[in-house]
């Protein structure tokens, strides 16, 4: 659904919650109405939609010893290894990936223009600049949270997990992710101090107090905030809660996407997807390698090979995978030379992005950069249509207009965009 | 607090807290003269004095000023021998002690301000030298009452007119008003909008069993005495202004600004001199805190410089209540608004520099300094690739405008008049007095428009920094009402604030009839406003019996990223960024992860103390729950309520148990979480 997001923001609130029903169950017992008929609805019987999970490289990975290799830069610090696809190599470091290469492809042309890590985030989960014209913009996951998540739902329509991320900007506080700080642990606050009965003996008492309180007030700001209760009460009571507890998984799989806070991320990422949010982003940090690049790529390396190629073929098995965009990235590429400390520095100007799974025209590298890694040959992608191509891909109007808190009109996507077309 | 510790920059003069701005503006007094040019104050006072006969008369004084009451104390504070004339000696004389003064008070900041810049050698010493501190005047010194002024006029006027007003609209508009608000409702309103957070249990008590009819009125003034007044207002302020990004938060870490922001606030310190303050703050974060205005600008984190076009943003967003950064890249498409416009301010601030405050700085601890560079040309932006020439140097008093068409533009007022700026070396003060000055079309406007934002939920005009759309503008004649108030009283924001709690339109009950029900902006009845994030964690201490008010009310402590106190922590999950730009919310904001930590988290919610302290002093089990209604509520429980909450304790084996869960309830219904 998408929220015509205009500065009128308690009729927003009235037709939300108008549009979702909320206003037709009785006030009286309100807590337990929505959990009894979330139970109800089983994944299969609710609309599909496209997914996305968004594995997000803090730092910036270098695509020389990752998915770009170029044995003839003599700084290259990996060998490049043949994958499932004839003609496509990538580091020895991934070589369960390599495996995946059918259902992936590599964006080799990423071309973007912010060298500042804070800009360059922002930029790559928005496609919009930072701080011009005083808007803050949504990222990709408030975006598909506007017109893919459901309102119904007890679950979040996005989470991230990991580092804070970037949030909703003008999309508004109910799009914003539901943060979990370590996947081992789930979402907070999720369970009582007590029992369920002693916590639903008080939401008894306190459904009472608020009915009182909204006959008196009739206001659609306390409606809002009767369902946001609601839909709280009904996520502790839901089985789909579950979602957030990874100890649900056989220990074989667990050891498999790997016993560490990134392959933790990717297991919960692909049981909130399989429960119908839209957008999960997991954060792996550590790739600004200003120092020690080879080593530390390795060791980085050796965390995505396993989490990110487990999670395709978990994916795949469950037949999630071509609803279920994949995305590997981080903010930007590193440069072709090693640095005195052995390391490489910040460098948008050509890097390489991964897309997998979600319907696309996948076993393929698009675009390609010269000898040493260091320009764009083919196939530039830069951030704008890096955007609309995820849109495209997850079935989103980018051309769609949202409105600022000012009522100035902003595209989903800037204009101007080109998206990759060899991805469709 | 004392002034001299409001102001690290020393060449403007500050007198009984009024603004150097407007007594340049009202005649003589200027960074200029005490450079010690007697050219100048001659040619100044031969201006004034029209009919030339070497002195100027009460009207010729108050004639080439703009702020008949201000200037009128002021002669008379010149006037030595009372004669009903200046001449040009007593005029100099007081200029001089004024000067001294101003010395006396100076500030080791600057002293150390000049020393830590010195070794830049390409940083040009300012023209303006620090009087000497000589054996210090002790005359008329310039100090700060507690309460700066308490205004002459009387602010139950005001209120009524605000009254009339909003009848004449809802009359119009055939909208019936709903009634009072009762006692409980209304100190807890009153408390949560002047001191950000509910009344304490005792308060509530004693507000409520006090008789007096002029009871309303007696706890505005009270509650504007309480440095808790203050405190609130700069946590509003602070976060309007300080906004930490990527760019700039290095330079944020410790937060200064909002203790003088606070204090400020509590003497009730001008608008005019506040802002004032904070566009022209030279020297370091810890010694002048208003530079944290400048630090905030910084739109680079390597090189640590303000960005005029991000001041430039900030302060017309801020002071003149215009979104001008919409013509940042472009002319406005709705407005007469032109790219212009915001280029011909922004070039006030191309000679704003820091110096610590990059990165690298950062890094080793250092203290950001800011100061007006005079004469520092801004250049055209670098040409990238090998053919790059060196770029072009700007004239003075102009910006190039750093998008294709690298136009370079002159400072100029927005919809006003190129200034002259010939020959002077500052660019930010010709600003800081023409925003400032009463006749100012912005100023007052807006800052009159966000205060009562506050406490309305929304603008005369809203949003409240987009006023340029008149279209939404409710009620134009209370706006103008309001501003002209605003500035009689000599931007007197207590007495504004008075002006608007007596009102009745403040008073009402929030609970509409059916007649009002759908009613959004007329102001039939108090709307509904969330309690923002400081608001809720204050009033949770407050009602479960934790302290308040302290430092940590104050800001200070250090920032560190993704950490931070708890206070900051808290912000963040509940999203308090978001509603910065305001210091209102104005929609309801809590999602699921907000609400499960206010069910379930031990942590913040613990009643445990609060009931067994309860409990302690005693009394019947009624009594017990109507003090838990009156702690959590601020009201007393109904005979209904009562009943309900008896039979819900007495359902518990444990009866603090029993209480522990009807306060759970109570914190976390929207009667408590709205401020209503």
């Amino acid at each position: 659904m998408f929220s015509n997001l205009n500065n009128n923001l308690s009729r927003r609130d009235w037709l939300r919650l108008s549009s979702i029903g909320a206003l037709s169950i009785p006030v009286s017992g309100w807590l337990n109405t929505l959990a009894a008929h979330a139970a109800e609805t089983s994944p299969a019987k609710q609309a599909k939609h496209k997914s996305c999970i968004l594995l997000f490289m803090e730092g910036g990975p270098s695509h020389i010893d990752t998915f770009d290799p170029k044995p003839e830069n003599s700084s290259s610090e990996i060998k490049p290894i043949a994958t499932s696809v004839a003609g496509i190599q990538i580091s020895e470091h991934l070589p369960q990936l390599a495996t995946k290469m059918n259902d992936m492809a590599l964006l080799r042309g990423m071309s973007t223009s912010e060298g500042s890590h804070g800009r360059a985030r922002y930029f790559m989960h928005t496609g919009y600049r930072g701080g011009v014209g005083g808007v803050v913009h949504p990222s990709m996951g408030a975006v598909a949270s506007s017109f893919l998540g459901r309102d119904t739902d007890e679950l979040p329509n996005f989470v991230t997990i990991g580092n804070r991320s970037y949030g909703a900007g003008y999309a508004g506080p109910f799009h914003a992710p539901v943060e979990v700080a370590n996947p081992a642990a789930g979402i907070e606050n999720l369970t009582v101090p007590d029992t369920m009965p002693a916590f639903d003996k008080r939401t008894r008492l306190l459904d009472e107090m608020e009915k009182s309180f909204i006959d008196r007030m009739q206001a659609p700001s306390v409606e809002a905030h009767r369902a946001t209760y609601q839909r709280a009460a009904a996520l502790m009571h839901s089985p789909k809660a579950k979602a957030f507890d990874i100890s649900q998984e056989p220990a074989a799989l667990r050891e498999a996407y790997g016993r560490n806070k990134f392959g933790e991320g990717c297991l919960m990422a692909r049981r909130l997807v399989e429960q119908g949010v839209s957008f999960v982003e997991v954060q792996l940090g550590g790739w600004d390698t200003h120092i020690g690049n080879g080593k530390r790529v390795q060791s980085l390396s050796e965390q995505v090979d396993p989490a990110m190629s487990t999670l395709i073929a978990d994916l795949k098995q469950r037949g999630m995978l071509d609803s279920t965009l994949v995305i590997w990235m981080g903010e930007f590429g590193r440069t072709p030379t090693v640095g005195k400390r052995g390391g490489r520095d910040h460098y948008p100007k050509a890097w390489t992005s991964v897309m997998a799974g979600g319907g696309l025209k996948l076993g393929q590298a698009v675009g390609h950069t010269d000898k040493q890694g260091g320009t764009v040959e083919s196939g530039k992608v830069n951030a704008v249509d890096f955007m609309a191509t995820v849109c495209k891909a997850l079935e989103i109007d980018y051309t769609k207009e949202f409105h600022t808190s000012t009522g100035r009109p902003m595209r989903v996507v800037d204009k101007g965009e080109k998206v990759v077309a060899d991805l469709f | 607090m004392d002034s001299r510790n409001l102001s690290g920059r020393v060449p403007r003069i500050r007198l009984f807290g009024l603004s150097g701005g407007l007594i340049a503006g009202l005649l003589l007094v200027s960074a200029a003269y005490l450079a010690a040019d007697e050219d100048t104050i001659r040619k100044r006072f031969e201006k004034a004095d029209k009919n030339q006969d070497g002195e100027l008369s009460r009207e010729e004084f108050l004639a080439a000023g703009e702020k008949p009451n201000r200037a009128q104390k002021l002669f008379e504070k010149f006037d030595k021998n009372s004669d009903g004339s200046l001449v040009k000696a007593e005029l100099k004389e007081a200029i001089r002690t004024i000067a001294k003064n101003q010395a006396a008070n100076a500030t080791p900041a600057g002293a150390k301000k000049k020393q830590a810049m010195k070794p830049k050698s390409d940083v040009k010493p300012e023209t303006t030298e620090p009087v000497k501190t000589e054996a210090a005047d002790p005359e008329p010194k310039a100090t700060v009452a507690a309460d700066r002024r308490a205004s002459t006029r009387d602010p139950l006027l005001a209120a009524a007119a605000i009254d009339r007003e909003i009848e004449q609209a809802l009359a119009k508009n055939q909208v019936p008003a709903s009634g009072l608000a009762s006692d409980a409702e209304f100190i807890r309103r009153l408390s949560l909008d002047l001191r950000g957070r509910i009344p304490t249990f005792a308060e509530t008590e004693q507000f409520l069993k006090d008789p007096s009819s002029e009871k309303r009125r007696k706890l505005i003034d009270e509650y504007l005495a309480d440095d808790e007044y203050g405190e609130h207002f700069a946590i509003i302020w602070y976060h309007r202004i300080a906004k930490p990004d990527d760019d700039n938060q290095r330079a944020l870490v410790k937060n200064h600004l909002q203790a003088w922001l606070a204090d400020s606030f509590n003497q009730n310190r001008g608008w005019d001199g506040i802002v004032d303050d904070l566009l022209t703050a030279s020297g370091n974060r810890e010694q002048n805190p208003a530079t944290t205005f400048w630090l905030t600008a910084i739109s680079d984190a390597k090189t640590g410089q303000p960005d005029p076009a991000k001041a430039t943003a900030a302060a017309s967003r801020l002071f003149m209540g215009i979104r001008l950064e919409c013509c940042e890249c472009h002319n406005h498409p709705f407005t007469p608004l032109k790219q212009t416009d915001f280029w011909g301010t922004a070039a006030f601030f191309t000679q704003t520099r820091t110096q610590g405050a990059n990165q690298g700085a950062a890094k080793n601890d250092a203290i950001p300094e800011v100061f007006e560079r005079a004469g520092f040309a801004a250049k055209k932006k670098k040409k990238k690739g090998p053919t790059a020439e060196k770029p072009a140097a700007v004239p003075f008093g102009s910006v190039a405008i750093p998008y294709e068409s690298e136009e370079v533009v002159e400072v100029k007022f927005l919809g006003a008049e190129t200034p002259e700026v010939e020959g002077k070396k500052e660019l930010r003060p010709v600003f800081a007095d023409w925003l400032t000055a009463s006749s100012n079309p912005y100023f007052a406007r807006a800052a009159v428009n966000k205060l009562w934002a506050n406490f309305f939920g929304r603008g005369i005009v809203d949003p409240i920094d987009d006023m340029q759309n008149e279209s939404t503008n409710t009620h134009p004649a209370l706006l103008s009402l309001l501003t002209e108030e605003f500035i009689a009283s000599e931007f007197d924001q207590k007495h504004l604030i008075r002006c608007i709690c007596n009102s009745q339109v403040y008073q009402r009950t929030s609970q509409p009839v059916p007649e009002n029900k759908s009613d959004e902006v007329l102001y039939s009845k108090m709307p509904l406003k969330i309690m923002t994030a400081d608001m809720l964690y204050d009033s949770m201490a407050t009602a479960l019996g934790h302290q308040v008010a302290g430092d940590a009310r104050r800001g200070g402590a250090k920032k560190k990223k993704g950490g931070g106190n708890p206070r900051d922590e808290f912000r963040k999950f509940f999203h308090a960024e978001a509603d910065d730009d305001a210091g209102i919310v104005a929609d309801y904001s809590h999602g699921v992860p907000q609400v499960l930590r206010l069910m379930n988290a031990r942590q913040i919610n613990d009643t445990t103390a609060a009931i067994s302290s309860l409990m302690k002093s005693g009394g019947s089990s009624e009594t017990v729950i109507q003090n838990i209604y009156l702690t959590v509520l601020s009201r007393a429980p109904t005979d209904a309520e009562i009943k309900r909450a008896s039979e819900f304790v007495a359902g518990d084996k444990d009866a603090a148990n029993g209480y522990g869960d009807l306060m759970w309830a109570l914190l976390n219904t929207s009667e408590f979480l709205f401020n209503h």
